[in-house]
């Protein structure tokens, strides 16, 4: 398989709409409950930093909402389902509040949206391992078959090697900077890439960067680094 | 005359219909009568407009009839419950019962799945001067989303409807429907992007 940008996509779309456009399309899966678990929780947390994004989200809901509507001709309901639902409403109703949670995580140095929070206190162990010069990794336990969540922190002006990606690759930035030939990223942003993108981030010099991954397949490295990918499997 | 006065008067007081339920105002004044007063004739209303509805939608996802009669009442169960945080200035009184039962969709899988679980949470901006007009714009706007829906190319109302109703990710959709990924990407965003245009309510969506 071809691994550059042109291949799988059979468009010459410049990377910044491709980019824009896996950006608003998992915007609207997120809307529409079909990501994974992993995939919920790493736009859950950008949501947190960006009202834009909040705004967009809602949007996509306004059409479930219409699909609603229009679009789903009523199935009749059983025989005795209103009945049934009539005689739970005085049942007193438990609230299962999500408590604030102002954790604080000894490895953890930048601040965590509390959505985040609750699943990082649901992990075992949070540490980071070295990953390759140059970088480390943290892994997020989810219990999430379908994809793997960790963080990433690059230390500063470190260039990540070439890599595409096999599956969909979603990353958010919780800490510093980095910035790639499609553009410079901060702290709250979310870059959604998939197997027709290639790019080779390089990170703040002066900050570095940790950014929380999210990733259906592990990536693949393209040109020299691609021998020592066999290294680099998590 | 008098009695053509009454007789308007007594149909629009037949809350259970489903034309009654088509008005937005209408539905929007159930639910807050549901929130302000634990109204219990306006919930059957909204049970009976909703329900069969819901069921449609979950069933739309492979989900057997039994299931999703069982979720959609969960559904209505939690709109009871939650009634009084409905926000009519932020949406649509759809918008918010969609997106409790798409969460009712999640948590099923999860449970399903032996998952922790954990529910998408409301991320309606938060808006507490609410007028008429606001409420009124509300409905408007999901009217012409409804409405720009349907004037949708196929190929892009087809994706649209796909990434609601099977629960599948795109990447899936694109296998399935031997679309390039791309290409399914890029048609979702020219139809967000005509949905955007034509429902006219630009703020909403950036």
């Amino acid at each position: 398989m071809e691994l550059n940008g042109q291949s799988s996509m059979g468009t010459s779309a410049a990377p910044q709409e491709r980019l824009q456009s896996g950006y608003e399309a998992l915007l609207l899966s997120y809307a529409a409950g079909a990501l994974d678990q992993a995939q919920n929780l790493i736009v859950s947390t950008h949501l947190s930093y960006s009202d834009r994004a909040k705004n967009f989200v809602h949007s996509c809901e306004a059409i479930g909402g219409a699909l609603i509507e229009r679009e789903c001709a009523p199935e009749k309901m059983n025989a005795g389902s209103l009945e049934s639902v009539m005689e739970r409403l005085d049942t007193p109703h438990i609230q299962v509040n999500g408590k604030s949670q102002e954790a604080t995580f000894n490895d953890i140095h930048f601040e965590t949206p509390e959505c985040l929070n609750q699943s990082l206190s649901a992990c075992k162990s949070l540490s980071w391992k070295p990953l390759m010069p140059g970088f480390h990794a943290m892994d997020i336990d989810l219990a999430c078959k379908e994809s793997t969540a960790r963080f990433l922190k690059a230390d500063p002006g470190i260039k990540s090697p070439h890599h595409s990606h096999g599956g969909t690759e979603i990353t958010l930035v919780m800490d510093g900077a980095f910035h790639d030939e499609t553009g410079n990223y901060k702290v709250g942003d979310l870059i959604v890439t998939d197997d027709s993108f290639e790019h080779a981030p390089i990170a703040c010099k002066l900050q570095g960067c940790t950014c929380m991954v999210v990733s259906t397949a592990p990536i693949k490295l393209t040109g020299l680094a691609s021998l020592l990918n066999p290294f680099l499997k998590p | 005359m008098l009695d053509m006065a009454q007789e308007r008067s007594n149909t629009a007081s037949n809350v259970g219909s489903d034309q009654d339920m088509d008005s937005k105002e209408s539905q929007t004044n159930h639910l807050l009568s549901v929130a302000q007063n634990k109204d219990k004739e306006s919930f059957v209303a909204l049970f009976n407009y909703f329900a069969p509805r819901i069921k449609s939608f979950l069933m739309k996802s492979n989900m057997s009839p039994e299931l999703a009669d069982e979720l959609a009442q969960e559904t209505m169960l939690a709109v009871w419950h939650k009634a009084e945080s409905y926000n009519a200035a932020a949406s649509a009184p759809s918008t918010w019962i969609f997106t409790i039962a798409r969460n009712k969709r999640i948590d099923h899988l999860r449970k399903h799945a032996r998952y922790q679980t954990e529910e998408l949470q409301d991320y309606t901006a938060e808006d507490e001067s609410a007028g008429p007009s606001e409420i009124m714009s509300q409905a408007q706007e999901q009217e012409k989303i409804a409405n720009a829906l349907k004037a949708l190319p196929e190929e892009q109302l087809t994706l649209i409807k796909k990434s609601f109703f099977e629960d599948k990710s795109h990447a899936i959709i694109a296998d399935e429907t031997g679309v390039p990924l791309g290409t399914v990407k890029s048609r979702i965003r020219l139809a967000l992007e005509r949905l955007r245009r034509e429902s006219g309510v630009k703020e909403l969506w950036n």
